[in-house]
């Protein structure tokens, strides 16, 4: 009389083994990629902002006091606030914003796009001001920095009123 | 008769009754006990005819020891291998970090000791570490003006800080808390544009900490309008009452007790040398009165200061350190005057502060 086969026995031992392998195998190897990947890009965009930031803080400090304006905010008015608060801030800012900036960085290789987010009194909306793109090309890895600017009754507001500004920045090097 | 199962449990054993009644003999067949009481069955591979030899089915017990220690083996490595490569890696990520904190320390931090120049009461007696000399006496380096500006950088401690031989790496280290007890102590380099780096050479291979800082200095040397045609006297306004007004603040103003002020004239007479025969401090409505007269100056960059004037071929520099004017904060205005054996247009300039120089500061760590 002949019986079932008891080789399942043998099979089930081995496919639990093998199946132990497999998973502390897959296991590893996860654990050791997820280790070994964010260092780099990490690391790199941390330098990059905190760059951006130091420029931003550069261009928002006069390089020298002007004694003979007549309040403190235009004695020590920076160079952004200038720009920010000119009559057409979209055409005249751009260039020197960019030229600046790789010249604070040291840096001809920073590309970047800024936008400012202003309140616009006349249609009661939050607005921006787009400045064109340094360089069309496919940036697939960018920081952005962004500094709040005040600015003393800006030309282009045509209420005159004060307020405060979100300049954005996005950078990346080419 | 007793079935066979019967027999089984009772004995344990297989007896073949039709064999033993034909062969006269009884056969034994050994079971193992498990099988037997788990299945109650009979063993499928219980022949008649041959005793059970064949226990393929059975995981031997050398196997299952083998296994397990390579397991265990393999575990073990597997785990110290994935340790081995994030302690590689977090090293770097560790050198990118004190790089971060160093050049925080030296653009952000005015270091220590130091002195707030916003103090309502300062005592007087206060020294910041680049006005000492003993390096013993400075416990942390720190290049920002102060604490409310972080990244405008005093030129006065630029200047001592990258000033060649002036401390020592192991003071540099120390003091840039890169070397604590118990530590692992790292190698750096700090530069700032124009500057000799201070700091280890930088390896030729190998992991380093990286980052670059975008700073601001201030300098105190102000650079008066240069001599283009012979002048009788070149007068100087210093303005101790707007220098140090409160609305200029530390980054436009000038700390008489702490910072420095330096005057630099260049000669581009078209005439050659001129001839300077005396330097000296006057209130600015009555030149006959004298403050200070004979004050030491460098003459085309000699080594030292001194008051034996001459003949001046392209610059002269008065330096006063700081604290020389501390005495005349009362007056309000002195004039520095130059005077010149010669006659032609003289030059009335005022003292003012350079702008800001913008630079980065950049600095290694392995």
């Amino acid at each position: 009389m002949d019986m079932v086969g008891d080789e399942g026995q043998l099979y089930t031992i081995e496919g639990v083994a093998a199946a132990i392998l497999m998973v502390v195998t897959a296991f590893l190897i996860l654990n050791s990629a997820y280790i070994l990947t964010p260092g780099d890009t990490h690391i790199s965009d941390m330098q990059l902002e905190q760059l951006g930031n130091d420029v931003l803080r550069m261009m928002d400090t006069s390089t020298s006091f002007n004694a003979s304006a007549s309040t403190m905010y235009d004695q020590k008015q920076s160079e952004l606030e200038k720009w920010l608060s000119s009559t057409d801030p979209e055409t005249t800012f751009s260039d020197d914003f960019i030229d600046r900036f790789q010249d604070y960085t040291d840096d001809e290789r920073l590309q970047m796009n800024a936008t400012v987010y202003y309140w616009d009194d006349a249609t009661e909306t939050l607005n921006t001001f787009p400045f064109a793109p340094t360089s069309s090309g496919g940036r697939e890895h960018y920081v952005t920095v962004t500094r709040w600017v005040y600015l003393d009754n800006p030309a282009w507001d045509p209420f005159s009123d004060s307020q405060t500004v979100l300049l954005e920045v996005q950078l990346w090097r080419d | 008769m007793m079935s066979r199962i019967d027999a089984q449990k009772k004995t344990n054993f297989y007896i073949d009754s039709s064999r033993t009644e034909q062969r006269g003999i009884l056969r034994y067949a050994p079971l193992p006990i498990e099988q037997d009481y788990l299945l109650n069955v009979p063993p499928k591979n219980y022949s008649p005819d041959l005793p059970m030899d064949n226990e393929s089915g059975q995981l031997s017990i050398d196997f299952s020891i083998g296994f397990a220690i390579f397991m265990i083996g393999f575990i073990f490595v597997a785990t110290l291998v994935s340790g081995l490569l994030i302690g590689l890696q977090s090293k770097t990520i560790d050198y990118d970090a004190v790089a971060y904190r160093t050049s925080v320390i030296l653009g952000e931090d005015p270091g220590e000791p130091r002195v707030d120049p916003y103090a309502l009461n300062p005592d007087l007696g206060d020294q910041p570490w680049e006005l000492i000399e003993n390096s013993e006496e400075i416990t942390r380096f720190g290049l920002a003006i102060s604490k409310e500006h972080p990244g405008v950088l005093s030129g006065q401690k630029v200047d001592r800080f990258f000033e060649p031989g002036e401390f020592s790496k192991e003071e540099l280290r120390d003091r840039l808390l890169l070397s604590e007890s118990g530590q692992y102590p790292y190698h750096f380099n700090v530069t700032l544009s124009g500057k000799t780096p201070v700091g280890d050479p930088l390896p030729e291979s190998g992991s380093l900490g990286y980052i670059r800082r975008a700073v601001f200095i201030k300098d105190y040397q102000y650079a008066a309008p240069s001599l283009a045609n012979p002048s009788e006297f070149v007068n100087i306004s210093i303005n101790f009452s707007e220098l140090q007004s409160a609305e200029r603040g530390a980054i436009y103003g000038v700390n008489l007790q702490l910072e420095p002020v330096e005057i630099v004239i260049v000669n581009e007479s078209t005439s050659g040398p001129v001839n300077l025969t005396n330097v000296f401090l006057t209130p600015p409505d009555d030149d006959s009165f004298i403050y200070e007269d004979n004050i030491p100056v460098r003459i085309d960059n000699a080594g030292a200061a001194s008051s034996a004037y001459g003949l001046v071929v392209s610059t002269i520099e008065a330096d006063f350190g700081p604290g020389h004017f501390s005495g005349y904060s009362a007056v309000g205005e002195v004039i520095l005057h130059f005077q010149f054996n010669a006659v032609g247009n003289n030059l009335d300039t005022k003292y003012t502060l350079p702008p800001l120089r913008n630079a980065t500061l950049e600095v290694w760590i392995w």
